[in-house]
């Protein structure tokens, strides 16, 4: 839930990179359409202005003038001129001496800013101005007559100045046009954009993808996950250090799994190997405790301690040649439809425990079960129980409906001091001895490493726990049917306190 | 701090260039070329000669025609009969005292000597300037001429015609 919270706020690789794609385009195009624009506009103007100022100065040179003019005249003189103004007619405003005159019904216009008046007059140049009056642009130019041929110098003033307006509306039109050109042109640019942005967000997505996929299939321990190497950039780079990685990592696995192995099939050699010495010595023991009585007293004594030893000796052997018939995998399950009530009372009555153990079994629980295996288990259990904790000690049965299915949970419960909380976590693990000062127990110290096997291996649990009014006690639910197929190695086994 | 940065920068650049965008800016005064030249009727071929009279904005031609006898002498003497109706509706005025009398006129090299019996001292700063540039310019067409203007009070050098 969080997790799909977080990777809505965070923006994916993907949506990073088109969006750096897309803002590189809009800068890119932004800029250039920019940059292209000024120039263009400032050259459509500078033609448009510099052919009006050149038109203006032909025209006005192309009349004969009588001085002093009059208005008549000057009138004329602007209708004249104004007549020809190209591409557009302009209003054109004469001025000499105190007359004023135009083409149009007013003799001066507005648009005329003091400015261009006083640099027309002062310097005998053309003289020019843009002038944008309520939103339209006009083009405002005063040229100052003089009196002379071209190519002689000097002229003289002949108090004539003639203003000339045009309208810049066509080249503000062409002006709009490349912006409405550039506007309607950036946008399929973008989209044109996305294209290589999707491209090459794949083209980095896909490897991303691969490692993920990769790492996460090592994770479950495919150790033999490898990514395809594609290319020479960074990311294949990066594949490849993680195939190196893989590699090594299986390597190492592997090794260890083959140290394992050479190990516990040293173990399951070694013990197989004293099995025979020791069953001639069981044997000889026997004879020899049997013998014990008319031997003098310190020779039986150490007579039957090699006898007893002798003993502990034999069931350790067979204790760790059981687990390693679990380690190699070699332990196999002989089910068989059993009441699970009379089985744990014939494993009482077998080691005569009646006396010491009271039982809470109800009657006609029937499950599937190996009767050898659940004996071990019961008797385990029940002998730790006994040993270690103190009388009463009870076993109760009962079955139990999980979502996983029909249980059978057998519940041994001592009235002893109860398991220290340190002891709790390792109670299952080998040799543990959970009392420190009592090194040489009665037991081989795989019991409860036993029970945990055999249960297991019938898809169970066996929990250790402290119950709340005193004593510990020792859980084992079974399926009443096991799974067909094996149960996975590691299954979850909790040994915590209840309370 | 590096990365927000950049990006800033990059949203930037556009938002620079944009304010001088769209459609057409006004601009300050910009002087292009020669002014026009314009030639007058009669032009001095033809009879027409140049006599300056005082404008709104300092002194002007207007054309005089001589019907063929454009001298300087001419000139100088049309200009003493001051402005007539068509000068006085532009606008234009002389400040020359009316002269009906007799005038000496002596051309040597580039010097005028221009002779009348009545003071000139009082005469003003732009009459000196008409007075100067019309003999000028019916002299000579560059109007480098030297004008001495002798009165019975004095004798005064006239500034040269700027034009």
């Amino acid at each position: 839930m969080i997790r799909a919270l977080k990777r809505l706020g965070r923006i994916g690789l993907r949506a990073r990179l088109v969006a750096a794609f897309l803002l590189v385009a809009v800068i890119a195009a932004g800029t250039t359409a920019t940059l292209i624009y000024q120039e263009a506009r400032s050259a459509i103007l500078q033609q448009a202005q510099d052919t009006a100022v050149d038109q203006l100065r032909e025209q006005i040179g192309a009349q004969k003038v009588e001085l002093p003019m009059t208005r008549d005249s000057l009138r004329q003189l602007s209708l004249t001129v104004g007549r020809q103004g190209k591409p557009h007619p302009w209003y054109v405003y004469a001025e000499y001496g105190t007359l004023r005159a135009s083409n149009v019904s007013q003799p001066t216009s507005a648009l005329l800013s003091e400015d261009l008046r006083r640099r027309a007059g002062a310097n005998p140049h053309g003289t020019f101005q843009r002038v944008v009056k309520d939103g339209k642009p006009w083009l405002t130019m005063g040229m100052p007559v003089r009196l002379g041929k071209e190519g002689m110098q000097p002229t003289q003033p002949s108090g004539i100045m003639v203003y000339a307006v045009m309208p810049l509306n066509a080249e503000e039109d062409t002006v709009q046009a490349m912006v409405n050109a550039a506007r309607d042109g950036a946008l399929p640019a973008l989209a044109i954009a996305l294209v290589p942005a999707l491209l090459a967000a794949r083209s980095v997505l896909r490897p991303v993808r691969d490692l993920r996929r990769a790492a996460s299939s090592m994770g479950k321990g495919r150790l033999d996950t490898r990514i395809e190497v594609k290319g020479s950039d960074e990311l294949a780079d990066l594949a490849w250090t993680f195939n190196e990685s893989a590699r090594e990592l299986e390597r190492s696995v592997e090794e260890l799994q083959k140290a394992e192995a050479r190990a516990r099939r040293f173990a399951a050699d070694v013990s197989h190997e004293l099995r025979t010495p020791l069953a001639g010595m069981l044997a000889v023991t026997e004879v020899l405790d049997e013998d014990a009585d008319r031997l003098d007293p310190d020779t039986a004594a150490a007579v039957r301690l090699v006898s007893a030893e002798t003993g502990k000796l034999a069931t350790l052997v067979d204790d760790l040649m059981e687990i390693s018939r679990f380690d190699a995998k070699a332990a196999a399950l002989n089910l068989d439809e059993v009441d699970v009530a009379e089985t744990i009372a014939k494993t009482l009555q077998r080691r005569r425990w009646e006396e010491e153990v009271v039982v809470g079994l109800p009657d006609g629980i029937r499950a599937m079960l190996d009767p050898r295996r659940f004996d071990i288990v019961v008797a385990n259990l029940v002998g730790n129980a006994l040993r270690h904790g103190a009388a009463p000690v009870r076993v109760t049965l009962r079955t139990e409906e999980l979502p996983e299915g029909p249980r059978v949970v057998t519940e041994v419960h001592d009235s002893g001091p109860g398991l220290a909380p340190d002891v709790l976590p390792h109670i299952f693990d080998r040799f543990f001895k959970a009392d420190a000062a009592r090194t040489r127990s009665v037991g081989s110290g795989l019991g409860l490493a036993i029970t945990l096997e055999n249960v297991r291996l019938h898809g169970g649990t066996v929990r250790a726990a402290n119950h709340p009014d005193g004593g510990a006690v020792f859980t084992v639910v079974l399926p009443l049917r096991p799974p067909v197929a094996e149960p996975l190695p590691g299954e979850p086994l909790s040994a915590e306190p209840v309370s | 701090m590096r990365r927000p940065r950049t990006g800033v920068l990059a949203l930037l650049l556009p938002a620079v260039l944009l304010p001088a965008a769209c459609g057409v800016r006004p601009s300050g005064v910009v002087e292009v070329g020669d002014p026009a030249l314009v030639q007058t009727v009669p032009d001095a071929a033809h009879g027409g000669v140049a006599v300056y009279l005082k404008g709104p904005d300092g002194v002007l031609p207007v054309i005089r025609d001589t019907e063929g006898k454009a001298t300087a002498g001419r000139a100088v003497m049309m200009l003493f009969d001051g402005p007539r109706d068509a000068d006085r509706a532009a606008g234009l005025t002389s400040e020359l005292p009316s002269y009906f009398g007799a005038m000496g006129m002596e051309l040597d090299g580039t010097t005028v000597r221009i002779t009348v019996y009545r003071p000139v001292r009082d005469f003003s700063a732009v009459a000196r300037q008409q007075l100067s540039c019309t003999a000028a310019h019916a002299r000579e067409d560059s109007g480098a001429v030297t004008v001495v203007l002798k009165g019975n009070d004095t004798t005064l050098t006239l500034e040269r015609c700027p034009f």
